[in-house]
């Protein structure tokens, strides 16, 4: 059983109301646990249309904990975006970066999908720091069934 | 059918000698310019944590082009 929910944290500098068309009904929510991976858009491509579908708005907050950009930072939460796909990518997260001369964008979107009795991460580890990539295999680890007579 | 136990991660994954593989190395070298904290690994690196995490059993297999995976069984 999936849960198809997703952390997304929102770090921009910027006009706030510069976010909007980039990332539609944005939602906020704080941050929380999950599987995490990667996937990076580049330039300004906004999100595809449909795939950020907002649960509700909690918390307009300080800079989060994985960006230092300055400004206004926003935690959200939302479905899990299609766009991860519906396979082993679907368990894991998006990490993106949006630049421009006048936005900074960077998003990481956790999705608090189970993991099922295997998992697979592909180009996903490289996304993330010592501390982050060690989280995720141990949460992979903690996922996976245990061994048979144990 | 027992339940498989298997983390698999697949990546672009470095020479543990880190002599070898110049993609690995230059995804790494963008990883960190692209990412807040990210870089790219050897198989041993991918092991060693594997490892400390509790996993019994792990091996590194070349899968195709510049791609290998690293298999942990719990």
């Amino acid at each position: 059983m999936h849960r198809h929910e997703s952390d997304i944290t929102l770090g921009y500098a910027g006009e706030r109301k510069q976010l909007q068309p980039l990332f539609h009904q944005a939602a906020i929510e704080p941050a929380g646990e999950g599987i995490n991976g990667g996937r990076t858009l580049r330039g300004r491509e906004p999100l595809p249309a449909g795939t950020i579908d907002p649960i509700e708005q909690v918390h307009h907050g300080p800079p989060g904990r994985r960006h230092q950009a300055p400004g206004l930072f926003t935690h959200c939460r939302f479905r899990a975006p299609s766009f991860l796909g519906g396979s082993s990518h679907s368990r894991v997260a998006a990490s993106s970066m949006v630049r421009s001369p006048t936005l900074s964008i960077a998003v990481h979107i956790t999705v608090t999908k189970e993991v099922t009795s295997s998992d697979v991460m592909g180009h996903i580890l490289h996304d993330w720091n010592l501390e982050d990539k060690k989280m995720l295999i141990a949460k992979a680890y903690a996922a996976l069934p245990r061994p048979a007579g144990v | 059918m027992p339940p498989c136990r298997a983390l698999l991660v697949y990546e672009v994954l470095i020479d543990d000698a880190r002599r070898q593989n110049a993609l690995g190395l230059l995804i790494s070298l963008n990883m960190l310019i692209e990412t807040p904290g990210g870089f790219d690994y050897t198989g041993a690196d991918c092991t060693g944590w594997m490892r400390a995490a509790g996993f019994r059993e792990t091996w590194v297999e070349h899968l195709a082009g510049p791609d290998s995976m690293v298999v942990g069984i719990k």
